[in-house]
């Protein structure tokens, strides 16, 4: 203390110092003292992007150089005061990177499971091991052995060459066997988007390989994003940028005030982007509005000025209530009476058509121009039971998805059946009108129980300084108010995406944003934040996802199959004429691309049908399955499972840290991380930066993830499994027969793997030409000499045309579908129209109309604060919900009609009375019961992809009035599937109850996330020593009224326990008015960073229909004091 | 056998007197008053009796927070209850030793009302003032909604603890993800002592030109920052290398 102190006092005689002399005087002097304190040589070097979230700040390395200038080690990260990103800031993670990056037990060579090794020959080997013999393994499921433990004891340093004939071998056998369905990977946002490109090309067009069987984690991140993006706007990724949340617009000076942040922790999760949140609100709290919807006050109430404690799961319920307030009640629309006519009753009791209405709120020259309605007329809420032969076991999951039944208003699919633009007008109105109608059952009053079932929102007093408790529907009217009058941006991350409604909570979002007008103008964005670094980059655009194709395709659409065949096969054959092969072994080659019709399964579909045994070879890459799936313990204990006489399953893993899924893998591949190599990410806001190497990794034997899976393919190029040069051709340099010693050399070196990255990124640049996602422009030279990178689009004009260049320079993309910003805008927008006008030319004329009628509009642009030649084209709209028209020529053009798709998103089941023409709750419940066939995934995935065995589909009733009743209700809602002290039960038509789920002993709520202080899952942040002194474990948020009431004090360990596991953890007691943050009264947070308390033991694995984006934000748990024997969580009975 | 803990004193004392004290000569007499237990009564050294209740009860419900000061603090505070060492062991304020208490020396009194000391965040070494954003110290605080202001800017999130809201448990110093905390828990007289210079440099810097606080943050604090991480690689060596850990 006495140290610290006496330090202390010299800022003041700093301060005095500076005050006398002036600034520069002092500052040399303590130039001079820090100089004197350390005599060696530094120098920065530009890194690019942080490894860590995807705000993606700029990087530079600060390193100890030798005498010749050569870097001897990094000394400290700091941040880019020339970034636009974080103008210099770094949160305290990425202050310690390369702190994580020095952990000393890094896997250094290649490793296996000491169980493999032929005691013979003391090699690895399919065959005579212990591991297939005697049927043992040294993994642990239960996650008990500290990971680089598990590591030093249980594994065995091999050499590469020996390593990767292994796993050709097993490879080769596997496909043998059991055929191409039988391999699969689990990859990363975290990863390089050139690395993920060459696993991502092999899987989905590489001959014996070509099975889609590609995940990654941004499924268990982004996936209902996508989706969400992909049914609005037809493009995924946000179409805004940072610049709209305070970079003045270069023509109008605008940036938001106002934020409606939901389901997001930005403080923690996005600190660099909250900061600048934050500063807007310090500089002007009275003007700036911030909302924070979410079960828990985070630690961005500390700038809140209202928080709405909604029940997780309820945030539809939420939404639509706001879009009530802003379309009934702020234009006193009373109810609709005419939906054919677009005919409303007011409530002065005249009844006008909407048209006549002078609306406020509503931005309706906005939607009449740009958006068209997407209505559900019936959506059943069904429970499927999925029977896994082992591992998974039995599981319910919810499918609402089946047999839904969408509209739109006007109908793009059927566009040539309108004859005159009334027509079309017509059913415009008409969408219009039952989306009211729709909307007529979430007053404010009527849903305010199912919202925050019993909880007070929040409204921060600014003159008391305190938090003082509001009525719920009083909220809802403000938190619309704030949306509707300022200039907003949503943000939301995980609280949104990892849901089972994930995907319409997104859409809802939107259709808040279209409906009041606030989307692709400066300032004004529903922008969804993306988790990991790469996710957009290297994940979402490319299409590294089971279903997905490059840029916006998908394997699914036979003319985007055709599209990526024929760019591959151009490539292909000009290497291999260039090797000197003859054209008829071209050939030959050429035929061997394919790219199989049917996506694979999604993340956690694959890892059932790992643990039921039907996935043999399993890659997992710079990804942390084994602690972050929900439920993990089933999915450890099915990869960690044996099978005496076989050598399956085999979990190879590549990795950079001794991680919980090392604890279940066979082998384990040493990543070279960060700046030890060379690739590119992509940011949430499409900012792509290039990473460049700095220095090498602590062993030569650690390699570029990119290196290792092409050294991997490279050998089964060899064994004619892929076609030749199908990924030999990224190499820089050509070598004979000792390729692989020749590659381990020469990898570290700056120049050789910038080479082949760059060989990579050009066929990445190719392959994104002319589509919504454009970076062909996007040269490597060009972000080798900008550090803070480039946002896409980014097209080849950008080299060619002055106005596109002109334009890109001065906006850089920062708003997408709005001119002057998006710099293909009028590309894409006449593609579409072109494309619309061969087969119904009255509606595309209708849609240019209303485009060339806001071009002229001055006044509206006035008023909206845009610059007046801006005009907007959802030049992707709605491609993926629409698909494409078969022309009589024989061509199939995509449906895009340039318009984005407002949904309606029901919280519960729903059907559309046509008699009564009014919304009612759906009370019949499907239910399915199936078992999986394995031998139906390994053919060709017959029939569908769904490889099951339907044996029971019955329809059951809903128990009790879900009119009055709110537990009839919760029985009935969509989401969340678990909900807390609720007995989820059917009546069958035999008179039986159903019972899916019984939570009625866990009253409280429970969900994971994520602290500002750890990455993730930990494996980085918490091998740095002064990270883990602040926070070393993981601890459980308990409501201070929650813990007054069960007697539980601060610092006390606590068992939490779910239907599937318990835990014993800290209590950590938070009252939400005193304290920085603090959930509801009846709901639980853990971090889930802890690899001694894996906390996702606790969670359902239920999953989002459309995204299939697993739900980590409800669980159903009790909570009570007492310590368990075991620290680490303990595993109850696996249940459905 | 040096011990390591002297060891590191030794080393950082000579570390520390060559970079902060170089250009001051003012001295603050830290035996003046100490920091207390929480809910001390205002004449607490003639109230207490030495009884060590206080200090038994803190080591019961394990936080060791509380430790009898020694000489150094002069003989009046001898032998009476003190909280030290906030960097490892802060107060909780889980009011367990104010119970204890048989002569009233301690009161056992809302949480909010205790005030043990007042902490103060060294701007300097502040990550949240030099370009960091970390919310460390905020978060652990439990009435950080009144205590905690932040004055956010593009050089970092700046955090500022209200002297009349912190009721200095210290939760805050052991926090504090810096290698030296950048805050530290003063007694009251000693706050009082400091606090218009405190204020007025935070103002200072606030509202330095960009250039100038670029100069500030780049050059000198996130150097001094950095270079502490190196020290202490260093020392970490020698440490090896004499074999004392």
């Amino acid at each position: 203390m006495k140290v610290s102190r006496r330090d202390f006092i010299r800022f003041s005689a700093l301060a005095a110092a500076l005050a006398c002399i002036g600034a520069g005087g002092s500052i040399v002097a303590r130039k001079e003292e820090v100089a004197k304190i350390v005599p060696i040589k530094t120098k920065d070097f530009p890194v690019g992007q942080c490894r860590y979230c995807a705000v993606g700040c700029t990087t530079i390395a600060e390193c100890e150089v030798d005498e010749t200038g050569k870097v001897v080690r990094v000394i400290a990260i700091k941040g880019d005061p020339d970034s636009p990103v974080n103008r210099g800031a770094l949160c305290i993670k990425g202050f310690f990177l390369n702190k994580a990056l020095e952990y000393k037990e890094r896997p250094k060579r290649p490793l296996i499971r000491k169980e493999w090794i032929n005691p013979a020959t003391g090699k690895p080997d399919l065959n005579n091991c212990p591991r297939v013999k005697e049927g043992i393994t040294t993994k642990d499921p239960l996650g008990r052995v500290p990971p680089e433990e598990d590591l030093k004891k249980n594994f065995v340093e091999v050499d590469w060459d020996t390593i990767l004939n292994f796993i050709a071998d097993a490879i080769e056998r596997s496909i043998k066997e059991y055929g191409k369905f039988s391999v699969a990977y689990y990859g990363s946002g975290q990863l390089g988007t050139e690395e993920t490109h060459v696993i991502n090309k092999v899987l989905k067009g590489g001959f014996m390989l070509a099975n889609n069987h590609i995940e990654g984690q941004p499924r268990m991140c982004m996936a209902s994003a996508v989706v969400g993006f992909l049914q609005t706007f037809g493009r995924d990724e946000p179409y805004g940028s940072f610049d709209d949340v305070d970079v003045p617009d270069p023509d109008t000076g605008v940036h938001a005030n106002t934020f409606f942040i939901m389901g997001s922790n930005t403080a923690e999760a996005h600190p660099i982007l909250f900061n600048r949140i934050a500063t807007l609100k310090y500089r002007d709290p009275e003007n700036v509005k911030i909302i924070l919807a979410d079960p828990r006050k985070t630690r961005v109430g500390a700038i809140a000025d209202l928080w709405l404690p909604f029940m997780s799961g309820s945030n539809l319920s939420l939404l639509n209530a706001m879009l009530h307030v802003i379309i009934l009640e702020a234009n006193n629309i009373k109810r609709v009476v005419d939906v054919d006519n677009a005919i409303v009753e007011l409530n002065d009791g005249r009844k006008v058509h909407l048209k006549d209405i002078d609306w406020k709120y509503v931005d309706i020259k906005f939607i009449r121009r740009h958006c068209n309605f997407g209505i559900i007329k019936k959506v059943q809420k069904v429970w499927v039971l999925s029977e896994y032969d082992g591992g998974r076991q039995k599981v319910w999951d919810p499918a609402y998805k089946i047999g839904l039944k969408a509209e739109f208003y006007p109908n793009p699919k059927n566009a040539d059946k309108y004859k005159s633009e009334e027509e079309i007008e017509k059913d415009w109105w008409k969408g219009f009108a039952l989306y009211i109608k729709f909307l007529e059952d979430y007053k404010p009053e009527k849903v305010k129980d199912v919202i925050f079932r019993g909880e007070k929102p929040l409204l921060f007093d600014r003159k008391k300084g305190e938090w003082v408790e509001i009525k719920e529907e009083e909220a809802i009217r403000l938190a619309a108010k704030w949306f509707a009058e300022g200039i907003t941006i949503s943000l939301w991350t995980m609280g949104v995406n990892q849901n089972v409604q994930g995907a319409w909570i997104n859409r809802a979002l939107h259709a808040l944003h279209l409906i009041t007008g606030k989307a692709a103008k400066p300032g004004r964005h529903s922008f969804s934040l993306t988790g990991q670094p790469n996710a957009c980059g290297g994940i979402r655009a490319p299409g590294a996802l089971c279903h997905a194709l490059f840029y916006g395709r998908v394997v699914a659409d036979p003319v985007n199959r055709k599209e990526v065949i024929e760019i591959w096969r151009k490539r292909l054959a000009d290497y291999l004429r260039k090797k000197g092969y003859s054209e008829e072994e071209i050939k030959k080659e050429l035929d061997k691309i394919q790219i199989h019709d049917k996506p694979g399964p999604h993340t956690i579909e694959m890892f059932r049908r790992l643990a039921a045994g039907q996935i043999k070879v399993m890659f997992i890459s710079t990804v942390n399955p084994g602690q972050s799936l929900p439920y993990a313990y089933v999915y450890r204990e099915g990869m960690s499972r044996v099978e005496k006489g076989k050598p399956w399953p085999l979990v190879i893993t590549l990795e950079a840290f001794p991680t919980t899924t090392t604890l279940c893998s066979d082998i384990v591949l040493p990543a070279a991380s960060w700046y030890e190599k060379s690739f590119t990410y992509g940011n949430t806001e499409r900012r792509y930066q290039y990473i460049r190497k700095v220095v090498d990794p602590p062993s030569k034997e650690m390699l570029p993830d990119s290196v290792i899976f092409a050294m991997i393919f490279r050998k089964l190029e060899e064994r004619g499994l892929l076609p030749k040069g199908f990924v030999s051709c990224f190499w820089p340099e050509e070598y004979g027969k000792d390729w692989v010693k020749k590659t381990i050399e020469n990898v570290h070196k700056f120049e050789w793997i910038d080479k082949f990255t760059e060989n990579i990124w050009n066929e990445l640049r190719e392959l994104s030409k002319d589509t919504f996602y454009d970076l062909s422009g996007m040269t490597r030279d060009m972000l080798r000499k900008k550090v803070s990178g480039y946002r896409l689009p980014l097209p080849s004009e950008y080299h060619t045309n002055p106005d596109v260049k002109a334009r890109y320079d001065k906006y850089m993309s920062k708003i997408t579908y709005a001119y002057p910003y998006d710099p293909h805008i009028e590309k894409q927008t006449k593609k579409a129209l072109d494309n619309l006008k061969k087969w119904a030319p009255v509606y595309a004329k209708w849609v240019e109309k209303l485009i060339e009628e806001e071009k002229k509009d001055l006044e509206y642009k006035r008023k909206e604060k845009v610059p007046e030649n801006w005009w907007v084209s959802f030049y992707a709209g709605c491609k993926p919900v629409y698909k494409r028209k078969a022309l009589p020529t024989g061509e199939k053009v995509p449906i895009i009609d340039c318009r984005a798709i407002i949904w309606m998103n029901p919280h519960w089941a729903t059907i559309y009375d046509e008699k009564e023409k009014r919304f009612k709750k759906f009370t019949k419940v499907r239910i399915i019961k199936q078992r999986f066939n394995p031998e139906k995934a390994y053919k060709g995935l017959t029939p569908g992809y769904k490889p099951y065995d339907r044996y029971e589909d019955i329809e059951a009733e809903v128990i009790g009035d879900p009119d009055k009743d709110l537990n009839a209700l919760f029985t009935l809602v969509l989401s969340p599937p678990e909900v807390p002290g609720v007995r989820i039960a059917y009546r069958r038509p035999d008179g039986k109850d159903e019972v899916i789920i019984d939570a009625s002993e866990y009253p409280y709520g429970f969900c994971t996330g994520r602290v500002i202080e750890h990455w993730h899952s930990g494996t980085m942040t918490l091998r740095v020593p002064e990270i883990k002194r602040v926070l070393p474990e993981a601890y459980v948020e308990i409501n201070a009224k929650l813990a007054e009431e069960l007697g539980i004090k601060d610092g006390e360990p606590v068992i939490v326990e779910s239907p599937r596991a318990k835990i014993e953890l800290k209590a950590k007691v938070l009252d939400p008015k005193k304290a920085l943050g603090g959930p509801r009264y009846d709901y639980l947070f853990a971090p889930w960073f802890d690899h001694n308390k894996l906390v996702s033991f606790l969670l359902r694995d239920n999953f989002d229909p459309f995204s299939f984006q697993a739900d980590y934000k409800m669980a159903a748990v009790k909570i009570y004091k007492g310590t368990l024997p075991v620290k680490q969580a303990v595993p109850k009975k696996i249940v459905a | 056998m040096i011990k390591r803990r002297e060891f590191l004193k030794i080393t950082f004392l000579t570390f520390l007197s060559s970079v902060a004290f170089a250009s001051t000569n003012r001295k603050i007499e830290y035996d003046e008053e100490v920091i207390r237990p929480p809910g001390a009564v205002k004449d607490f050294s003639s109230r207490c009796i030495r009884c060590i209740s206080c200090l038994s009860a803190c080591t019961r419900v394990k936080r060791y927070a509380i430790s009898l000061a020694g000489i150094s603090k002069g003989l009046k505070n001898l032998g009476t209850p003190v909280v030290e060492n906030m960097r490892e062991y802060p107060c909780d304020l889980c009011m367990e030793c104010t119970k204890v208490c048989p002569t009233g020396a301690l009161q056992e009194i809302p949480k909010e009302e205790v005030k043990m000391g007042i902490a103060v965040i060294d701007i300097d070494l502040c990550l949240g003032w030099n370009s960091d954003i970390c919310l460390s110290c905020s978060k652990v605080c439990p009435f950080a909604n009144d205590v905690f202001e932040f004055k956010n800017s593009m050089w970092g999130n700046q955090p500022y603890i209200k002297p009349d809201k912190c009721v200095g448990c210290g939760l805050c110093v052991k926090a504090c993800i810096t290698k030296e905390p950048a805050v530290i828990v003063y007694p009251i007289k000693e706050y009082k002592k400091i606090e218009k210079e405190y204020l007025t440099y935070l103002e200072y810097v606030e509202n330095l030109p960009y250039i100038n606080r670029y100069k500030l943050v780049y050059e000198i604090n996130l150097p001094r920052i950095m270079k502490i991480g190196v020290e202490r690689g260093r020392e970490e060596m020698v440490l090896k290398q004499y074999k004392i850990r």
